[in-house]
Parts: C-alpha cells; sequence; structure tokens
C-alpha cells in the first residue's frame, strides 16, 4: 500500500493538562481532498499544529510525505494557511511573497511570485498593501503564499472563515484547480460543510480530542442515508398503487409529492429492483429513480448526537 | 545563514517603512545632548585658568566615559523600539506562527530577529556618537584648547566593538524571553534597566573612572552563558502557546 501524504497515528496531545488529541489517527492519501471537521475547540486546530511541526505530540507518530515532521527541512514540501492568515499588512503582496521565497530558497522568485499572483488574479493588486486587501483577497494571497514553492501537500485551517459567498466560490476554485490540475494532496479544515461536501473526497470528524468518523464521504453519506428512495413518474400514481407499495415488506412509508413517491425503506431489506419491479408492473411510468444518501450535515449532525449520549 | 538574512532583512525593512522609526533616531541625537553640558560643567571643575594640555586631559576623560557609556544607552534605547517589530507585533498579528510553519528554525528565526534589532541599534547609535564627538569639539574642545580632540583607541574599540557584542547579546537574551513568555512586552524592561543605567552614568560621569572595556568583556561573556542557558528553553511550542492572544 502507498505511504500517505499526511498522516497521525494514534496522537495524543495535553495542553496543560487537558488533553486535547486523544488517540488521533488518520491518513490522507496523496491527491486526496480531505475535509477535517469538528466544532469549535474540538482539536483540529492543536492536530493541525501537530501536523506543521509546531507542536509536538506527546505519544504517536506524525509525518508528512513520508518524512519526520519534526525535522524544520522536511516541512518544505508542505504548504499551509493556518487560522490566521500571517501576512504582513504593511507590507505589499509582492514583498510578502518575496520574504517567503527567499525562506524556502525559491529559484526565479519574481517569475513565480508573478506566476502565482495571477494564478490567485492578484496580479493587478501586487504592489498594494496588504492592509488595503479585502478578506477574501488576504486569503487569496495565503493561499499563493502556500503554493509558492510548489508544495506537495496543502495544509489549510478554515481558508474561507469570514469570506463573503463569491469570494468562497472563488477560493473553491483556486482549491479544487490546486488539486485536480496540479495533482496537490489537500487537507481542509473547515466548518462550512457545504464546501467540504462539494470539494472533499474523504472526510474525518473530531469532536473533543478523538476522531469520531474517518472515511470516503460517499460511502459514508451512503452507509448513513436514510435508506429513502424517490421514484420521479411521468403523472402522480394513484392511491391504490400508494397503498400497493406500503403493503411491501421492504417499505416503511410512501409518500406521494406531486410527481414523485418518497419511499422510505427498511436498511436491513433495501428491495429497490423489487419496488420497480412493482410499480412497472402497475403501469406507473418512471423517469428516474435516486436512492436518497444522508448530507453532510445530517452525518455531522448524527455523529455529534451520538458522541454527546456518550 | 540565507534564512537568518531574510528575516533580519524583512524585519529591518518593516521597521524602517514607519515614519516613528525616524523620528525615534532623531530622538537619540536630542537625548545626547546633555553630554555637552557635562563636559562643559567638567571644564568648570578643571577651573578657569586650567592649562590646555589640563583641559585637553579633562576632554580625553570625557570622551572616554561619553563612548564607553552612551552607546550602550542609545543602542538599548532603540532596541526597545525595534523590538516591537521584531517578535512583539509578530507574535501578536501572529504572523510568526506562519513562519515557524516554513522549513525555517527557530534558531535561525531567533539569530534573524536578533540582527534586525541590533544592527540598526548599533548603526544608528555610531552615527550619533561620531556626531556627538565632532559638536562637543566644535562646541566646547576646540575653542578651549584650539585642539580637536578624538577619543583614545581603547575608547574606540570598547564603544564600536565591545558595545556593540554586547548590544547582540543583550538583544539575544531579551529575544529568547520575548519569544516565550506570554507578554513579551515585560522582557523590554531588560533593555529599560540598562538604557536608565547607562544613561544615569553618562550624563553624570558617575563611572568616569571606570575602566569599560574590562566590565565590558566580563559581562559578555557571563552574557553568552545567559543566553546558552535560555536557548534552552527555546521550542516552537513555547513560541506558539505563548503566542495566544
Amino acid at each position: 500500500m502507498a505511504q500517505p501524504a499526511l498522516s497521525l497515528s494514534h496522537v495524543n496531545k495535553k495542553l496543560g493538562t487537558r488533553p486535547v488529541l486523544r488517540d488521533v489517527s488518520f491518513d490522507v492519501a496523496h491527491g486526496d481532498i480531505f475535509g477535517y471537521l469538528g466544532p469549535n475547540g474540538a482539536g483540529k486546530t492543536t492536530s493541525i499544529r501537530v501536523l506543521l511541526g509546531l507542536l509536538r505530540p506527546d505519544s504517536g507518530v506524525v509525518s508528512v510525505l513520508g518524512q519526520d515532521v519534526s525535522v524544520d527541512a522536511n516541512r518544505k514540501r508542505l504548504g499551509f494557511v493556518l487560522e490566521s492568515d500571517g501576512l504582513y499588512e504593511n507590507a505589499t503582496a509582492s514583498d510578502n511573497l518575496a520574504y517567503y521565497a527567499s525562506i524556502y530558497g525559491v529559484s526565479q522568485p519574481t517569475q513565480r511570485i508573478d506566476e502565482i499572483l495571477s494564478l490567485v488574479r492578484l496580479k493587478d493588486r501586487a504592489h498594494d498593501r496588504v492592509s488595503a486587501y479585502s478578506k477574501g483577497m488576504k486569503q487569496r494571497l495565503a493561499l499563493a503564499r502556500a503554493m509558492l514553492h510548489n508544495p506537495d501537500a496543502l495544509v489549510l485551517d478554515e481558508p474561507t472563515a469570514g469570506v463573503d459567498p463569491s469570494g468562497q466560490i472563488e477560493l473553491r476554485e483556486i482549491i479544487l484547480d490546486m488539486a485536480h490540475e496540479q495533482g496537490k494532496t489537500i487537507l481542509l479544515s473547515s466548518h462550512n460543510l457545504d464546501e467540504v461536501q462539494r470539494v472533499c473526497n474523504r472526510i474525518a470528524l473530531i469532536d473533543r480530542g478523538v476522531i469520531r468518523l474517518y472515511g470516503k464521504l460517499d460511502e459514508l453519506q451512503r452507509s448513513m442515508g436514510g435508506g429513502e428512495v424517490a421514484v420521479e413518474t411521468t403523472v402522480p400514481v394513484t392511491d391504490s398503487v400508494l397503498t400497493e407499495l406500503l403493503e411491501q415488506p421492504s417499505v416503511i412509508s410512501a409518500e406521494r409529492r406531486a410527481n414523485t413517491v418518497v419511499i422510505g425503506l427498511n436498511k436491513e431489506r433495501m428491495d429497490v429492483p423489487g419496488i420497480v419491479s412493482m410499480l412497472v408492473g402497475r403501469g406507473v411510468k418512471i423517469e428516474q429513480v435516486r436512492r436518497k444518501e444522508a448530507t453532510l450535515e445530517e452525518i455531522y449532525t448524527t455523529i455529534l448526537k451520538e458522541a454527546e449520549g456518550r | 545563514m540565507k534564512i537568518i538574512l531574510a528575516v533580519a532583512a524583512k524585519d529591518i525593512k518593516e521597521a524602517f517603512r514607519n515614519r516613528s522609526t525616524y523620528i525615534y533616531i532623531a530622538f537619540l541625537f536630542l537625548i545626547s545632548f546633555p553630554t555637552l553640558e557635562g563636559l562643559r560643567t567638567a571644564f568648570g571643575r578643571a577651573g578657569q585658568g586650567a592649562s590646555d594640555a589640563a583641559l585637553e586631559s579633562t576632554s580625553r576623560a570625557f570622551l572616554r566615559a561619553t563612548v564607553s557609556t552612551l552607546p550602550l544607552t542609545l543602542t538599548m534605547l532603540f532596541c526597545t523600539y525595534l523590538s516591537a517589530y521584531a517578535i512583539v507585533l509578530e507574535k501578536a498579528k501572529r504572523t510568526l506562527e506562519s513562519l515557524l510553519a516554513t522549513p525555517a528554525s527557530l534558531r535561525q528565526v531567533w539569530m534573524g530577529k536578533t540582527l534586525a534589532v541590533a544592527v540598526p541599534s548599533v548603526a544608528a547609535t555610531v552615527l550619533v556618537l561620531i556626531v556627538a564627538v565632532i559638536v562637543l569639539n566644535v562646541g566646547v574642545i576646540v575653542p578651549r584648547t584650539g585642539s580637536f580632540v578624538l577619543p583614545d583607541a581603547l575608547s574606540l574599540i570598547t564603544g564600536l566593538v565591545l558595545v556593540p557584542l554586547l548590544a547582540f547579546e543583550v538583544v539575544a537574551a531579551v529575544s529568547v524571553l520575548q519569544l516565550i513568555v506570554s507578554n513579551p512586552r515585560v522582557a523590554n524592561f531588560a533593555f529599560v534597566a540598562v538604557f536608565f543605567g547607562f544613561y544615569l552614568m553618562t550624563v553624570t560621569q558617575l563611572a568616569a573612572h571606570w575602566d569599560f572595556s574590562l566590565i565590558y568583556v566580563a559581562v559578555l561573556a557571563a552574557m553568552a552563558a545567559v543566553n546558552l542557558a535560555l536557548s534552552r528553553l527555546l521550542t516552537k511550542e513555547r513560541v506558539i502557546l505563548s503566542s495566544k492572544a
């Protein structure tokens, strides 16, 4: 099995006497866009600081691109945007990037800065002071700084926090471009569940320092789906068809909503082909059958409620 | 070394972007004026009928004390101001956290920031010192003795070599404290304490007969030991956790 790009294995961390991370483990595979979710104070930022070598774990193993992150030089292939953008407000965008270019030892820095500022659509504002930038522009510049040295993996801690909707869309496009066009591995910590659902293929959910959920997003959505199927028909189904549907052993509920029947199925006995055959046999003309998957919001709420009950 | 210089250059640039830095340098010139009055007083003590040779000797002694104490006074004062840009602001604005997540090591950052504070402070001080020696000569010494008196070689070595080294050591120690304590401004009291001590010595000529070269060499050795001990406390974790607003 290929080595993961980013990995935390059985990591424990206390801040003072308070345990902040408890046996935290997750892997981010090369090319993944990994969503890291959790409520405030759950341990996301601490995990990220451990992953960036800013905090030392009390126990457990942290590796970045197969290397020990506590060795300073090993962070050269890693880019990041932290909770605070970390930009020098009195300096221009170019000066901010030039400084980091010298820290990373970027070759041909002027050319690279031009390239990267074009990518985040800030080239025309390159010589403006950062203090004159909007929140969205600052976040784009922080992303530019993260990509300046062409890293293999990026750790982004709430990059769209406080950014207006159009700014969020722009940032999302840049993140998707980094992952799909440039093949970067991305760990994205966010409170914006809609954003995570749109861009991430894998997620982990942390709560009170414990990973509560971890896996491929589509699989989680299917496995945690409510067991509902929506059947779109050309004309609304009749009452008799609805009654017959409810008599099926796998059907728990059936509700008619205009040209759609929403059928609640027993999760243990989900016989979708049988239902479809029955409807076709009754002369119902079907346009589309959709299995209803759980949204990330539903997954998030369910898992946190379960955790609260423990 | 590249990273150290990059950190230092950025911080110096950042400080000199601000107009108040230039006002501060002007202030350094201003507070060195009392030395002029100090020399007049020394001449007064020597007596009205003192020979030129006696006055030249008085001048030399005065310049020796001034060159030994004034630079450290001024350097510490400027360090208090510059360290706000190099570390205090960076911790408050969390830009330091981003810097520490790069391949830059904490020691490189520490050295870079120490240079960023010490080098401009020493440079500004040397400038003020040159002007002070010229003004003392033109304003007091030449009219009374008819000759231009320069500080002796040992004083110059003290003022131009030992003081910069000592300034670097003090800044390095204060920088460690600023990096690891949650209220970095508290560490500035070290600068302020040295500043007041030496300012009093400068204006009162209290230590006119002390051999500062030896004192400084001893303090340099002690500060090197202090810095070695302090550097062991320096970890990224301490810096990050003490940066909380």
